[in-house]
């Protein structure tokens, strides 16, 4: 044996060396995931990304927990319905009169117009499916699509079938398929020695859906006929003998065994008979299910033709059909072809609408039981909900958009290595902020102090900010349980009560103030809740205490709340307990909505009574508080030491002032919810200091990376942007970034002159102004500042042309106006300058001088403004555009003036012009319109820059 | 030109259409026995089934093309599997349905006739398919030497204007094969479409299966009656009810046993209950009448039928989209492309400017006719059908209405919505709405596509008043 080196040889080293580099790369990498930031070093953005993983790994694992969740109890549905309609071969002999070519079909709607969250769904189904044993195929709607035949979609069926790389693609196949699955059983029982081997080894390849199939298993399978249909008797099959010879009934022999197995089996015990169909038959009595996923996608003749197919096998192959569908059943009702139709025997089934999936998101993901290290604001949170209602209800875009909000944040905010430390107690949360560097510490800091006159440290912050998390998410639940009490809440409508909208509206400062919708909506609910019978009331109550058990730390944060509520419930049910006691009347007189609580206050309650006067409670009568105010009074008689309201009234009451003075358990129950969300919604959490380090608040970021806007991005460049910005050859980048190109400079003139008229606009005006841009050079300072006033007094033809605040008008960049010389003259140069040969939109460009000077004012009014460009028109030129050269100047009566003094020929400004209109076309934001009161005009394609 | 054989009422062949004979012979007690048998199973029935038998004859016994040829729900299918099951006889089956393309054809037509079994080491593909239609004839020559084989076509009616079927009839000749072919077909015989390429073949035998009138409907409900009904009380539901309301509306056996079946618990009920004896039928009938009446009411063909008289009403019931007139969720904008779709489609492009350009309003000078040339204009229009539009007229269209909409509420688009207008998303909005089938992609070239709206005005209504906006503002037909 060679002895051990002493020192590490080349090789060891040269591996070891590979290992040290590949392990800095790695952390190379990992650091520019999270961007240094002021006072870090590379173990902090460590942290920073740690913790980010962290987080965000929780929050996305809860996430997808509950998405995989959300259709469970559907699936379980459909499974029994499949189970139901599946007939195993010897049943379906036996039952029936004709042949049986109605196909069960479960119509399931996904409810949503957005595809992609069903994207998983179906697939999601077929696993569970598989994993119950059946044997499940999808199908795409590209297996049904018009090219297609139907053989293509049996060819996909029968490769999820049988897991096979297979070719066939008819229905034969498949039957030939099915029968080898349910023959095995039959030769496996008449081999009892290698039955059992042979079957454990096909449940691991077949019931659980993956892996090969056991082919040399199948090769000793009798040979039988293929192509006979049906099964004659024992009789017939004597009698016919020869005749059928090779073509012998494919399945006669099995259904004469059935038919023997039959008279056998009446003697037998049910149960006996029972296992042994199951032991014997497994592959018979597992469902065949065929999954078409976006059935509306689907090429309805091939759908038909699919359907009439699996309905002719289906005395063969027992298939149920499941139709998964986005939109409603009517819809399909409409698409699908009557002959297809009504070979279905259809059921519906509901998955998870879009809106109640985002619910149960807010509900257990971000207001839930675990607390995974981060909030977020309310802009934030506002276009992600925006997003989803007005556009896709995706809620996978709804989880990638709280994703980069989350990523952003961690990148951007020094102070979120303490994330991942905000849910796990408060050591480790003290932990976390030691092992900041100093300064950071410093920074989260807000400058507040305690009550003790201390600073608070950012540990402790951070802890207040959790508990106000905590007690805002079980005031959010509170209001949203309390709402769906009253019918209200609901989250497939349009109610603001919903969670998810709560929690967006509630996320925004001022939200419970006196302007804010909060307020207005909770005063809105609190009335209803007053009208609430004393049963629901206590429910009501059994809601509130469920909710705050679901908040993370909810029960803690709301303790004192909770303890009304528990007195309450004491009090409902201990004086349910007397009237039982009573009699029935007592009972009767609770369940009227409204009445008053039959029990005696609490004694905390009763020790209070003295302190309102029954003048103040006359007064009061006769100037009656407002609902709020009534009801703030009734809590506080619970809560407040000063203990008004309740006891008085029941004074006033018994004192037969017809009032009723006796506060109902409902009110009780809205004065409790209408303090607690005061008190707990008046701040949000993302705004409280302790959130700088939990609260991301990336809006802009998230809407950038989820809200592609090109068009808008481009008309922006064109539009509003210094021409600089992207005609600055040295900085490609921005030129890509703006969606222009430096050369698209006349495109820009082009496009603003063209902002500036209504929705269409002849060519030839078009054109008069973009020359008049080029001849405004000409113009002096002192018949501009002449002109300064002037402003075009004629009503255009068309909308008017007021560009929205956000748009920049031509005229920003045209301080000079031009005179009425000097409109003049702008007709003037283009006429005498005409090109000899222009074709398409050129042509009409050139006869521009002629035709504006003998329409009139038109092309004159676009000249003036048009030429007021050439203030800007000279850092544009200069910085980025050549100017014209002077072999192509002309003589001076032929050309415009250029902005170096040059004068550019007006066969060049066609041309140009030309390109401009091309460039804008290729971008889609003008079209030729045709001829309108004889002038060739194009149209302007983006039709929200008008306003 | 008639030529070949046909049926006679009675069932009998004439005189050159049977080349095995008729059924006499030694196998004759057993086709009688056979033939009442069927005859009870498939009532109404008699002539076809005769006839049927006949053309087959005896085992291995030459038959001509037989052409059967009815509406659906006739039983033709059923009676011919039904027909082999009992005579014990093999036979292809192939639908035309699956088998589009003649070579597709001709090749399943080969592995039924070969009939080796499919295993599942060749992936469970039959023999290989043959590139020309020849190589097919050829392999066909000797896959059908032997005893007489059977090939049952379904729907032929698919393969009518095919080649294919020229080949097939002559297929004997051709190939020399003993091969007996039914074809089996929703369209008769007679349309000049079968007889395009068969000119110079012999003509099938052709039986026709006529629909069932309504006392022949019962008798099959009644054979199919469900296990543990009362007969007595059955027949009277099909007799009183199902016969005379529901019969007349549907000759779908599959229709009405579902009817009896859903209806007769309810007729049983006050049987049940003991508050009618079974043998009152005039009682039984005033009981029973109104839920007849309604159930009626509710009957329709095929899948509707299903979701109308199931539990589908119920299970949709508790849906709260429903109170905002929609049964399904649509984005926002989505719901706003539609009703753009909708009024693009619907009103000229002309129309446009007038209605969504406030300048033009009221500037335009009127005849006297003009309201009536408007309205007649209108009414062509809604004959004439939606038309198709481009998108941008689409996109015009739908920032008007938003814009409508605002204003109507008070709010004026704000830089964010022109924002939304013009993202990605509206466009992604479209392609999801036309591979739902809302929108069509009509024609058009790749610069300017032109979409079609499939929405009708029905559901235009619904989700203009789900978004509250007054579709007749928009919409005027000109």
């Amino acid at each position: 044996m060679r002895p051990v080196p002493h020192q590490p040889t080349d090789r060891v080293r040269k591996i070891t060396n590979r290992t040290k580099d590949d392990a800095r790369k790695s952390q190379d990498v990992q650091l520019q995931a999270m961007p240094a930031l002021s006072c870090e070093t590379a173990k902090d953005r460590l942290e920073r990304l740690k913790a980010y993983k962290s987080c965000w790994d929780s929050l996305s694992s809860h996430l997808e927990h509950i998405l995989e969740h959300a259709n469970k109890g559907t699936f379980k549905e459909l499974e029994s319905f499949v189970r139901m309609h599946h007939s195993s071969p010897s049943k379906r002999r036996s039952t029936s009169v004709g042949y049986q070519r109605l196909l069960p079909a479960a119509l399931t709607v996904a409810g949503g117009v957005n595809s992609s969250d069903h994207a998983r769904t179906f697939p999601d189904l077929v696993s569970q499916l598989r994993s119950q044993g059946c044997y499940a195929a999808l199908v795409q709607p590209r297996d049904l699509s018009a090219n297609s035949t139907v053989g293509t979609a049996l060819n996909s069926i029968l490769r999820q079938f049988s897991e096979l790389d297979t070719e066939a693609s008819d229905f034969e196949a498949l039957h030939a398929w099915y029968d080898d699955q349910v023959q095995e059983p039959e030769e496996e029982a008449a081999a009892p020695n290698a039955g059992s081997a042979a079957k454990r080894q096909r449940a691991g390849t077949t019931v659980g859906g993956y892996g090969p199939p056991n082919r040399g298993a199948r090769s000793g399978v009798q040979t039988r006929a293929a192509y006979t249909e049906l099964v004659p008797d024992s009789e017939s099959e004597a009698t016919c003998g020869q005749d059928c010879g090779e073509g012998r009934a494919d399945s006669s022999q099995s259904a004469c065994s059935d038919g023997e197995q039959d008279k056998t089996s009446q003697a037998m015990p049910v149960e006996e008979r029972a296992r042994e169909q199951t032991a014997s038959l497994a592959a018979s009595e597992r469902p065949l299910v065929v999954v078409i996923e976006n059935t509306e996608a689907a090429d309805m003749l091939s759908l038909q033709d699919l359907i009439l197919v699996l309905s002719e096998g289906r005395a063969r192959l027992p298939v149920t059909l499941v139709l998964g569908m986005a939109i409603s059943v009517a819809a399909l009702r409409h698409m699908l072809p009557a002959k297809a139709a009504d070979v279905l025997q259809a059921k519906e089934f509901r998955l998870v609408q879009a809106k109640q999936l985002l619910e149960s998101l807010v509900r257990e993901a971000l207001l839930g039981r675990q607390f995974h290290g981060v909030m977020f604001d309310y802009a934030t949170l506002d276009f992600l909900l925006e997003r989803f209602l007005n556009h896709d209800f995706n809620v996978a875009s709804f989880r990638r958009g709280l994703q980069v909000a989350c990523m952003t944040h961690f990148q951007t905010n020094p102070l979120s290595a303490l994330a991942a430390a905000a849910g796990r107690g408060t050591a480790a949360l003290r932990a976390a902020v030691t092992a900041l560097p100093e300064a950071l510490r410093g920074q989260g800091r807000s400058g507040g102090t305690f009550s003790s006159g201390a600073a608070p440290s950012l540990a402790e912050e951070v802890e207040q900010t959790l508990h106000a998390w905590s007690a805002w998410a079980v005031a959010l639940c509170w209001i949203n349980a309390a709402a769906r009490a009253v019918g209200m809440g609901n989250a497939a409508g349009l109610d603001d009560l919903s969670l998810h909208k709560l929690y967006v509206g509630a996320s925004q400062p001022g939200y419970m103030e006196g302007a804010g919708a909060g307020l207005r909506r909770l005063q809105a609910l609190c009335d209803k809740l007053e009208r609430l019978s004393a049963q629901q009331a206590r429910h009501l109550l059994d809601s509130f205490q469920e909710c705050a058990a679901a908040v993370w730390r909810g029960s803690e944060a709301f303790a004192s709340e909770l303890r009304t509520v528990q007195e309450l419930a004491r009090e409902v049910d201990e004086g349910a307990a007397a009237a039982s006691r009573e009699g029935p009347s007592g009972s009767q007189q609770e369940e009227t909505p409204g009445t008053a609580v039959p029990a005696t206050p609490v004694p905390r309650l009763a020790s209070r009574r003295d302190s309102l006067t029954l003048s103040t409670m006359l007064k009061q009568q006769k100037a009656p508080l407002g609902i709020a105010q009534r009801r703030q009074s009734l809590f506080n008689i619970g809560t407040d030491a000063e203990g008004k309201g309740l006891a008085a009234l029941e004074a006033v009451h018994s004192r037969g002032l017809g009032v009723r003075a006796t506060p109902s358990l409902a009110c009780r129950v809205a004065g409790l919810l209408q303090a607690a969300a005061k008190q707990h919604l008046a701040t949000p959490p993302s705004t409280l200091p302790g959130a700088r380090g939990l609260c991301c608040r990336s809006s802009e970021g998230v809407q950038s990376m989820l809200a592609a806007t090109p068009r808008w991005a481009v008309h922006l460049a064109l539009a509003e942007r210094e021409p600089s910005d992207y005609c600055a050859a040295g900085d490609p980048d921005a030129a890509q970034q703006l969606g222009v190109l430096p050369s698209m400079e006349d495109a820009a003139i082009a496009y603003r002159l063209l902002l500036e008229y209504g929705e269409s606009v002849p060519v030839a005006d078009w054109f008069g102004g973009f020359c008049a841009v080029f001849e405004a050079h000409a113009c002096d300072d002192g018949a501009a500042e002449e002109e300064e006033n002037f402003a075009p007094t004629k009503k255009r033809r068309g909308r008017p042309p007021k560009a929205h605040p956000t748009q920049a008008s031509i005229t920003k960049y045209m301080p000079n106006q031009p005179t009425k010389e000097f409109g003049g003259e702008a007709h003037e140069a283009p006429r005498r300058g005409r090109p000899r040969k222009v074709v398409g939109a050129e042509s009409d460009a050139a006869k521009t001088p002629e035709i504006s000077r003998g329409r009139g004012k038109g092309a004159a009014r676009k000249a003036k403004q048009a030429a007021a460009a050439a203030a800007s028109r000279d850092d544009m030129l200069n910085d980025a555009v050549a100017p014209p050269s002077s072999a192509a100047v002309e003589p001076a009566e032929q050309a415009a003036v250029g902005a170096e003094g040059h004068k550019v020929p007006v066969q060049e400004l066609a041309v140009r012009f030309n390109c401009a209109m091309q460039d804008l076309q290729l971008l889609g934001f003008i079209k030729e319109a045709g001829r309108r009161r004889r002038d060739n005009c194009v149209q302007r394609l983006v039709f929200p820059m008008r306003r | 030109m008639h030529r070949g054989s046909t049926r006679t009422p009675a069932g009998k062949l004439q005189e050159d259409s049977h080349p095995a004979g008729s059924l006499e012979g030694p196998g004759t007690s057993r086709s009688t026995e056979v033939c009442s048998k069927l005859c009870s199973r498939w009532p109404a029935r008699r002539d076809q089934i005769c006839a049927v038998l006949d053309v087959l004859g005896e085992p291995n016994a030459l038959m001509p093309p037989l052409f059967i040829y009815g509406g659906p729900s006739t039983g033709k299918t059923a009676i011919i599997r039904d027909i082999f099951m009992e005579l014990g006889r093999s036979y292809g089956y192939v639908s035309c349905v699956e088998y589009g393309e003649p070579k597709a054809l001709l090749q399943a037509v080969l592995n039924r006739l070969k009939g080796k079994k499919r295993k599942s080491a060749d992936g469970y593909c039959g023999e290989g398919r043959s590139e020309q239609i020849a190589e097919c004839l050829v392999s066909l020559q000797g896959a059908a030497k032997g005893p007489m084989k059977y090939i049952v076509l379904d729907h032929v009616e698919r393969i009518r204007e095919s080649d294919v079927l020229a080949v097939l009839l002559r297929l004997r000749e051709l190939t020399g094969a003993t091969i007996g072919l039914i074809l089996i077909s929703q369209v008769a015989w007679g349309c000049n479409a079968f007889e395009f390429d068969t000119q110079r073949c012999r003509r099938p035998h052709l039986i026709h299966f006529p629909g069932y009138k309504i006392q022949d409907l019962l008798k099959i409900l009644e054979l199919s009656m469900p296990a543990g009904t009362d007969a007595q009380l059955y027949k009277q539901l099909l007799s009183t009810f199902i016969g005379p309301m529901f019969a007349r509306c549907s000759s779908r056996i599959e229709d009405l046993q579902r009817v009896a079946q859903q209806l007769y618990p309810e007729y049983l009920r006050p049987v049940r209950e003991g508050r009618i004896p079974a043998s009152q039928r005039q009682q039984l009938y005033n009981a029973f009448k109104d839920k007849a009446v309604a159930a009626k009411a509710a009957f329709e063909n095929g899948l509707h039928n299903q979701l109308s008289l199931g539990d589908a009403a119920a299970t949709r019931g508790g849906s709260a989209v429903a109170d905002h007139g929609l049964d399904f969720e649509l984005p926002f904008a989505s719901k706003f492309l539609l009703l753009a779709a909708y009024v693009c489609s619907r009103n000229k492009p002309a129309l446009d400017r007038r209605l969504f350009d406030p300048s033009m309003r009221g500037s335009r000078r009127r005849g006297a006719m003009a309201s009536d040339k408007q309205a007649e204009a209108a009414a062509e229009a809604k004959l004439r059908g939606p038309h198709t539009f481009p998108l941008e007229r689409l996109m015009g269209t739908y920032w008007e209405l938003l814009y409508a909409q605002g204003e109507h509420q008070g709010v004026c688009p704000n830089a964010e919505e022109h924002r939304d207008a013009l993202s990605a998303d509206v466009f992604l909005q479209i392609s999801s709405l036309v591979s739902l089938r809302f929108l069509s992609q009509a024609e058009g070239e790749l610069d300017e596509p032109k979409y079609a709206c499939n929405v009708s005005d029905e559901l235009a209504e619904r989700i203009a008043k789900n978004v509250k906006v007054s579709l007749k503002d928009y919409v005027f037909y000109v």
